[in-house]
């Protein structure tokens, strides 16, 4: 771990801190701003710390985050009984969080699992055809040549990270129209947990029509995701990313009718 | 007991990011236990779901969780303290045990008052 400034403690020295700022307002001198900087340097490698299981080296991080410091110098208003961190720390989380979004994933995923993550899911529809079932995990692992652990990863990567807008609806091209409603009857035995079809049926509209049919075809008509990919064809883990989404979504609005 | 099964135990506290630790750790036992995929991946929904029932409930202070691996099945016991006068939504609760229907084989839980207890199996 490379030294990036002197303080390593997150103590600062408050009248050291008001003294700069006085005379960084007085006069601009952009010396006087890498001080503050330099002395809170620290602040910002320890925010930046906790993104750096997001995938992107810590270096980088400590770059962005350093940004946000600069933007809270600059507008720091000493006359405000505000501690500088306490102003500094959400501007320089700001910062961090954009650059994540701007990079276009929720989180960073790193390469190296990416091209994992392909690898898994080729080979996982392979073997489900060779095998003529669905594959196990150890199984996987020893085609592609890595560990299980690292196939479980890759795996669940792929839910922890957007992928779904890449891959879209594709239900909806082919002009298929699905509603899980339309599929289950007024008095199926399996909806009676799910109390009201109203409040279902409010659920159901922010779904897909195919996202409704991964949903029917799991838990109403049991199939497996392997199943389901094959009768969709898409992926095991397309079907898998699509099924937690849903779930995810249902159990928001289930939450939201209960008010 | 005869039978010589294997237990892993963990205690954690009950907020969301943690979801996915489970999520993590049961695919690490269910693949050695060589369960498939489609398995692996109901156990997680089956961890997830349980972990935010529990959420749900309002248990406080850590979440008990443990593993015992048998030789024909998996077995999740999660257990936790629920705050004292406590209510749960109906509505949340049932979906979760909906959808915990569909990805286990066999589900119990504790109906003992201040207590969360649920006990979910998966046969191999």
């Amino acid at each position: 771990m490379p030294e990036h400034g002197q303080n390593r403690s997150l103590v600062w020295d408050r009248a050291k801190t008001y003294e700069l700022f006085a005379r960084y307002r007085a006069g601009n001198d952009p010396a006087i701003r890498d001080d503050l900087v330099r002395m809170y340097i620290n602040l910002v490698e320890y925010l930046a710390r906790r993104f750096k299981s997001r995938g992107e080296p810590l270096d980088d991080l400590i770059q962005v985050g350093t940004i946000g410091l600069i933007k809270a110098i600059d507008r720091f208003d000493t006359g405000r009984e505000v501690e500088f961190t306490t102003y500094a720390t959400p501007t320089i989380v700001g910062e961090l969080k954009r650059y994540f979004r701007d990079k276009g994933w929720a989180i960073r995923v790193p390469r190296r699992l990416q091209e994992l993550n392909l690898q898994v899911n080729q080979v996982t529809s392979d073997l489900t055809q060779e095998l003529r079932r669905t594959p196990t995990i150890n199984e996987i692992a020893a085609k592609v040549g890595v560990t299980p652990e690292e196939v479980i990863e890759a795996m669940e990567t792929s839910e922890a990270y957007n992928f779904i807008s890449l891959d879209g609806d594709l239900s909806s091209e082919s002009g298929e129209n699905f509603s899980l409603l339309e599929y289950i009857g007024e008095d199926d035995k399996h909806l009676a947990g799910l109390e009201d079809r109203a409040s279902l049926a409010a659920a159901l509209k922010d779904l897909t029509s195919q996202e409704q049919k991964i949903l029917y075809l799991r838990f109403f008509r049991g199939l497996t995701q392997t199943e389901i990919a094959t009768e969709l064809d898409i992926s095991q883990m397309h079907v898998s990313r699509l099924l937690r989404r849903t779930l995810q979504i249902l159990r928001q609005k289930m939450l939201l009718n209960e008010d | 007991m005869v039978e010589n099964e294997d237990r892993i135990e963990i205690e954690l506290p009950v907020e969301k990011e943690f979801a996915r630790l489970l999520r993590l750790m049961i695919s690490g036992i269910a693949s050695r236990m060589n369960f498939n995929l489609d398995a692996v991946d109901d156990l997680k929904i089956a961890v997830e779901e349980a972990y935010l029932m529990a959420m749900g409930r309002k248990v406080t202070g850590p979440l008990k969780v443990a593993f015992t691996i048998h030789a024909d099945r998996l077995q999740i016991d999660l257990k936790g303290k629920v705050a004292a006068g406590a209510s749960s939504d109906k509505a949340p609760e049932n979906f979760g045990n909906f959808i915990l229907d569909a990805v286990v084989d066999e589900m119990q839980a504790d109906q003992t008052s201040g207590e969360f207890g649920l006990r979910l199996t998966k046969y191999v």
